[in-house]
C-alpha cells in the first residue's frame, strides 16, 4: 500500500509536470502575438470548474466516478495548478479597477481558504487521534449530556451518602457550567490544556477536606472532567474542519458568478487577437 | 475509569443524519429524539408517541417500533386507538443542520455577489465599476478628469448598457468590429499626418505582405552570405544563418522554437494586427505601452538569435533607397586628415539629439564650393546659361510675320520644346523634329521641302508666336494660358504642384518675355488677330541683363535673339522646379488608355529627361534622382537606414570626449564604390557591444529598433538644417 508521503510526492510531481507543460504552452501562445490572457483565462476557468466538480461529486451517489478521496486529491493539486495559472493570467500584477479587485480578492481568498482547509484536514485528524476516543461530531452533544448527567449523579450521591457539600459546591461553582456546554474552545484551537489543568488542580485542592469515599467520587469526577475536556477538544477541532467550508464554498460560488461577468466584460471590451 | 461513549452497534448507536436539512431541537443538549424532524422542519415527537395498532384475532396489538420505546405496557385501547395521550419526548423547535446552514450561507453569498453585480453594472457608475484601471500617462487626456469615464472613445461597448455588453460578448461579429473599432480609434490620433501611414500602420511592420516577403528573402540571403564568410560576417557566434545553431540556443530561442512548433508562424486576418496586440492599456500611468520582449520581437522573423550580444547579425551596408545628397566622405579624406574639415562643420544634431543633420549649403558647402571658386560646379551654368527661348531660323514660302534677322536657332531648347508640347497642334511637328530630324531644325526643313510639306514651317512659326504671346501676357488669362500649356505638356492638371511651381516661375519672368516680344515681335498682337503687319520692325541691338531683384538671371540677348537664364544663387527656384517637373512626369508611366497625342508628348518628355543630367550636371552632381523625385536635401536617418532602426546620437556623443571623435563609429573607407555608405565602412557591432551588453547598457531589440516604419505622429525629421 502506498504511503501518504509517497502519494503526496507522486502527485506533486504530476502537478509540476502538468504545470511544466501548461506554462510553456501559454508562454508559446503569448509569443505568437495572441493575447495570452484569453488562453490563460479560459484555462483558469476550466480549472475552476474542475475544482467545483468536487463539490458536485460529493453530492452525487451515482454514477460512481472514482472515490471521493481521489476527487479530493484531484481537487488539491488542480487547485495548486489553478493558483499558478492565476498568477500567470494576472501577470502577477495587482488589479487597478474595482471589479477586477473584487475578482482578484475573491480568488485569493478562495485559494487561501482552500490552503487553510487542506492544512486543517491534514493536521486536525492527527491531533484528534492524540486526545480521547474517536467520536462522531453529531453525537458529541449526547455524550456531553451523558457525562454531565453522570457527574451530577455522582455529586448527588456524595450529598446523600456523606452529607457533605464540598463536592456539590465545587460542582455548582466550577463543574456545572463546564459539563453542560462546550468550554475553552480557544484553548483547544491552540491545543492548550491549561484550563483543564486548572479545573483538576482546583479539584485536587479539595482533596484534604474529603473523606475516603468522597475521594473515590472525586477521582471519578476527575475522569469525567478529562473525558469532557477531550470531548470539547474534538468538538472544537472537528468543528473547524466543518467551519472552514463556510468560507470556501460560498467564495466558490461568488467567484463563479463574478467570473461569468468577467468573461462578458472581456469579450465586450477586448480589442486583440483571442 | 473512563465511561465508554461511542456505541457502534446498530441497536445502541443512534442513527445520525448530517445530510438532512433539519435536526432535532434538543440535539444541542444531547436529548435528540431518534427520528428527528421531518423534511420540512416540523417536530415528529407527537407522531413518534403514537402507533397504529393492528388487530390480531380479537385483540389489538401495539406496533410502536423499538426505536420509539417499543410496545407500550398498556397497549391499544379496546376500540383499537393508541393509548398514548402525549409523546414521551417534548415537542421541540427543529433547527437547521450544519450542512443546511452552510447551504444557506452559500445562497446568501451568491445573492450578495449577484446583488453587487446588479448594483455595479446597472447603475450609471457601471463604467467606473468595471474599469480595469487607469490609462497610461500619454492617454490621460482621453480618460478625462477623475470621475469621468470616456470608455466610448475607444470601445464600442463603452456607450452601451450591460445588455449591450452581453450581446457584444456573444456575437463574434461584434467582437471583431470592436477590435477594428479600437484600432481605428487609435489611428484617429496616431499616424494622422498621413493617410498612407494610417492605412499601413496596422500591417506587419507597416508593410504589405509582399513587401515583407521580399524583406525576409533579403534577410535570409544576407544571413546565408554571412554564413559563407563573406564580408560583413561576424566573428564568434554572430554567424547565424536562418535558424539559430544549437550553440546559440538559450531561453529566447528555445521559447521561439517551442512557439513555432506548437502554433506555427503568427497568422493575422487580412494581414492586420490590432494595435492592442502589442500596446496594452489600463495598466496605470507608469506603464510603458511600447515595451515588448526580445522574444516577441523575433517571433515572426526567419533569422532568430538569443540576444544582441549572442547571435545578432553583423551590421551590413545600408540600403540606400534614398541617396540624398551625393557626397562621398572618402573622397574628402585628405581634408579630414589635414584637420581643415571637421564633422561638426557640416553636421549638427537635431533639437532632440537623435539625428545628425546636414547643415545648409551656405554653411556646409559654400565655404569651398562658392560661386567663382574652382570647385563650384555651378560655374558651368554661369558660363553656359540655360537657354529658354530662341526663335528658330526658318524660311517661308508665303508671307510670314517673323523676325528673320534675329531668328538664329538651329535647335529647339528643351524648355521651349516642353512649352510647345502644350499646344496640341505642335506636338506632331515636335516629334518629327526631335526624332526624325534628331532635333536639327535645318534638316527638318529640308525634309519638309522634300516631302512637299513646307506649310508645316508656317505652322511651327505660328505655334511659337502663340507661345511668345502666352509667355509675355501679364494678365490672369496669360497666367491661365501658361498653366494650361504646361499641364497639357505634362499630361496632368493645372492643380499639380509641379505645374503650379513652374507656372509661377514663368509668371515672374513675364516682364522679360514682354521685352522679348516688344523687341522681336512688336506687332505680334495684331498679327495674331489677323491684321496686316509690317515686316520691318524697329529693333534695338543692345544686349541687356535683367538684374532687378525679381528678374535676376534673366537676359534678353539682342545679338542672339534669345531669352536665357542664369541662376545666381544656389537652390535656384526655376531650375529646381523645371528639373522636378521633367523628372516627375517623365518617370510617370503612361496610362494604358493613353491616346496617340499623349504618347507623343511622353516620348518628347522622355527625350528631354534623357538629356537632363547632362544639361544640369551642376545640380545632379550632388542631388540624386530617385524615381519621380530629386533629392534636394540630405537623406534623413529614417531614410538612410532601415526605417526600423533608431539611434540617438546625443548620449553617445556625450561619451565621446573629443567632439570630433565621430570616427569611433564612422570609419572612413578607402577607395570608392557604389555600395559604400557615403564613403564609410558599415558600422561594427563590436563597437556597440562595448557598452550594450548584459549588465551594462540596454541591449534589447527596442533599444535600437522600432516596429513601425514611421513613428506615430512624429513629424519627419528634416534631413538638413534650414534647408531650402
Amino acid at each position: 500500500m502506498i504511503t501518504f508521503k509517497a502519494r503526496r510526492r507522486r502527485l506533486s510531481l504530476v502537478t509540476l509536470a502538468v504545470a511544466a507543460v501548461i506554462i510553456p504552452l501559454l508562454l508559446a501562445w503569448s509569443l505568437s502575438l495572441h493575447d495570452i490572457a484569453f488562453v490563460s483565462g479560459w484555462t483558469l476557468l476550466s480549472l475552476v470548474i474542475v475544482l467545483t466538480l468536487f463539490n458536485v461529486r460529493k453530492k452525487l451517489t451515482y454514477p460512481p466516478l472514482f472515490k471521493s478521496s481521489t476527487w479530493l486529491q484531484l481537487h488539491v493539486y488542480v487547485g495548486y495548478l489553478a493558483i499558478l495559472v492565476f498568477f500567470f493570467h494576472t501577470g502577477a500584477r495587482l488589479p487597478r479597477g474595482l471589479f477586477e479587485s473584487v475578482l482578484y480578492a475573491l480568488f485569493l481568498l478562495l485559494a487561501l481558504s482552500g490552503i487553510v482547509g487542506l492544512y486543517l484536514s491534514r493536521s486536525v485528524p492527527n491531533s484528534l487521534a492524540d486526545r480521547g476516543s474517536e467520536v462522531i461530531f453529531e453525537r458529541i452533544p449526547r455524550f456531553r449530556r451523558e457525562l454531565s448527567d453522570r457527574a451530577k449523579a455522582l455529586v448527588l450521591q456524595s450529598i446523600e451518602k456523606h452529607g457533605s457539600s464540598i463536592l456539590s459546591d465545587f460542582y455548582s461553582m466550577r463543574l456545572a457550567d463546564f459539563m453542560s456546554r462546550p468550554q475553552h474552545l480557544g484553548a483547544h484551537l491552540i491545543r492548550s490544556e491549561r484550563p483543564r489543568q486548572q479545573i483538576l488542580h482546583d479539584l485536587e485542592a479539595l482533596d484534604r477536606y474529603l473523606s475516603e469515599s468522597e475521594r473515590e467520587i472525586a477521582r471519578e469526577l476527575t475522569s469525567l472532567i478529562g473525558q469532557k475536556d477531550d470531548l470539547d477538544f474534538h468538538y472544537t477541532r472537528q468543528g473547524i474542519l466543518k467551519l472552514w467550508l463556510f468560507a470556501h464554498i460560498p467564495l466558490t460560488y461568488m467567484l463563479l458568478i463574478f467570473l461569468v461577468a468577467h468573461v462578458v466584460l472581456v469579450y465586450a471590451f477586448a480589442g486583440t487577437i483571442s | 475509569m473512563r465511561i465508554p461513549l461511542q456505541q457502534l452497534d446498530h441497536r445502541s448507536s443512534s442513527y445520525e443524519r448530517p445530510n438532512q436539512d433539519w435536526v432535532c431541537g434538543w440535539a444541542r443538549d444531547g436529548h435528540a429524539c431518534k427520528l428527528g424532524p421531518d423534511g420540512k422542519g416540523r417536530c415528529t415527537a407527537q407522531a413518534q408517541a403514537h402507533c397504529a395498532p393492528v388487530r390480531e384475532g380479537d385483540r389489538w396489538v401495539c406496533t410502536r417500533a423499538d426505536v420509539f420505546g417499543g410496545t407500550c405496557e398498556q397497549g391499544p385501547l379496546p376500540d383499537g386507538r393508541c393509548c398514548n395521550p402525549k409523546p414521551e419526548q417534548e415537542v421541540c423547535q427543529p433547527v437547521r443542520s450544519m450542512r443546511a446552514k452552510r447551504a444557506l450561507v452559500v445562497r446568501l453569498a451568491a445573492m450578495l455577489a449577484l446583488g453587487i453585480l446588479v448594483i455595479g453594472l446597472a447603475g450609471p457608475w457601471r463604467l467606473h465599476f468595471t474599469s480595469p484601471g487607469e490609462l497610461s500617462a500619454s492617454h490621460m487626456a482621453i480618460q478625462g478628469p477623475p470621475g469621468s469615464q470616456n470608455c466610448g472613445v475607444c470601445h464600442v461597448s463603452g456607450d452601451t448598457t450591460f445588455g449591450g455588453w452581453v450581446k457584444a460578448a456573444l456575437m463574434s461579429g461584434d467582437y471583431e468590429s470592436n477590435t477594428a473599432h479600437q484600432s481605428s480609434q487609435c489611428l484617429a490620433c496616431h499616424f494622422s499626418t498621413s493617410t498612407r501611414d494610417q492605412a499601413a500602420a496596422l500591417r506587419v511592420h507597416s508593410r504589405s505582405e509582399e513587401a515583407m516577403a521580399r524583406m525576409a528573402e533579403k534577410s535570409n540571403a544576407r544571413a546565408d552570405s554571412n554564413a559563407a564568410g563573406q564580408p560583413g560576417s561576424g566573428d564568434q557566434g554572430t554567424a547565424s544563418p536562418g535558424r539559430s545553431p544549437m550553440a546559440l540556443a538559450g531561453l529566447t530561442t528555445a521559447s521561439l522554437d517551442l512557439a513555432e512548433l506548437i502554433h506555427g508562424k503568427p497568422q493575422f486576418d487580412d494581414d492586420v494586427i490590432p494595435c492592442a496586440t502589442c500596446h496594452r492599456e489600463h495598466l496605470g500611468p507608469d506603464h510603458n505601452m511600447k515595451a515588448m520582449s526580445d522574444a516577441k520581437c523575433q517571433v515572426c522573423h526567419e533569422t532568430r538569435f538569443e540576444s544582441f550580444n549572442k547571435g545578432h547579425p553583423e551590421f551590413t551596408a545600408l540600403d540606400h533607397t534614398n541617396r540624398g545628397i551625393i557626397f562621398d566622405h572618402s573622397e574628402h579624406a585628405t581634408r579630414f586628415e589635414g584637420g581643415k574639415l571637421k564633422c561638426a562643420q557640416c553636421h549638427e544634431a537635431d533639437p532632440l539629439g537623435r539625428t545628425m543633420l546636414v547643415r545648409p549649403f551656405e554653411t556646409a558647402c559654400e565655404g569651398c564650393h562658392a560661386q567663382g571658386s574652382e570647385d563650384h560646379h555651378g560655374d558651368a551654368i554661369k558660363k553656359n546659361a540655360l537657354l529658354v527661348l530662341q526663335l528658330p531660323s526658318m524660311e517661308f514660302d508665303e508671307k510670314m510675320y517673323w523676325p528673320m534677322d534675329y531668328a538664329y536657332a538651329e535647335r529647339l531648347t528643351p524648355m521651349m520644346t516642353m512649352l510647345l508640347a502644350g499646344d496640341d497642334a505642335a506636338v506632331p511637328m515636335l516629334k518629327s523634329i526631335t526624332y526624325d530630324s534628331y532635333g536639327d531644325l535645318y534638316e527638318w526643313q529640308l525634309t519638309l521641302e522634300d516631302n512637299d510639306e513646307t506649310e508645316k514651317k508656317a505652322e511651327l512659326a505660328q505655334a511659337i508666336k502663340h507661345l511668345v504671346k502666352d509667355l509675355a501676357e501679364y494678365s490672369d488669362e496669360g497666367a491661365e494660358a501658361r498653366s494650361q500649356r504646361i499641364a497639357a505638356a505634362f499630361d496632368t492638371t493645372t492643380d499639380d504642384p509641379a505645374v503650379r511651381n513652374l507656372a509661377a516661375e514663368l509668371a515672374s519672368a513675364s516682364f522679360v518675355m514682354q521685352m522679348f516680344k516688344q523687341r522681336y515681335m512688336p506687332q505680334l498682337d495684331q498679327d495674331m488677330k489677323g491684321e496686316d503687319v509690317s515686316s520691318d520692325d524697329d529693333e534695338s541691338d543692345q544686349a541687356q541683363w535683367m538684374t532687378s531683384k525679381n528678374m535676376s538671371g534673366w537676359r534678353v540677348d539682342s545679338d542672339e535673339g534669345t531669352i536665357s537664364y542664369r541662376p545666381v544663387v544656389h537652390a535656384d527656384g526655376l531650375l529646381k522646379h523645371w528639373i522636378e517637373a521633367v523628372v516627375k512626369f517623365s518617370h510617370r508611366p503612361l496610362a494604358a488608355d493613353a491616346d496617340a497625342l499623349a504618347k507623343d508628348r511622353h516620348e518628347l518628355l522622355t527625350r528631354i529627361a534623357e538629356n537632363l543630367e547632362n544639361d544640369f550636371r551642376a545640380c545632379t552632381e550632388c542631388h540624386s534622382e530617385q524615381g519621380e523625385h530629386i533629392n534636394w536635401t540630405a537623406a534623413g536617418r529614417q531614410y538612410a537606414a532601415s526605417g526600423y532602426v533608431k539611434f540617438n546620437h546625443r548620449p553617445h556623443m556625450a561619451m565621446l570626449h573629443d567632439p570630433d571623435n565621430c570616427t569611433t563609429c564612422h570609419v572612413l573607407k578607402t577607395g570608392s564604390g557604389e555600395n559604400m555608405v557615403h564613403g564609410f565602412e558599415p558600422h561594427r557591432k563590436a563597437v556597440c557591444e562595448n557598452c550594450h551588453a548584459p549588465g551594462n547598457a540596454n541591449n534589447t531589440c527596442l533599444n535600437c529598433h522600432q516596429y513601425h516604419e514611421t513613428r506615430p505622429n512624429a513629424s519627419i525629421v528634416t534631413a538638413s538644417v534650414g534647408q531650402k
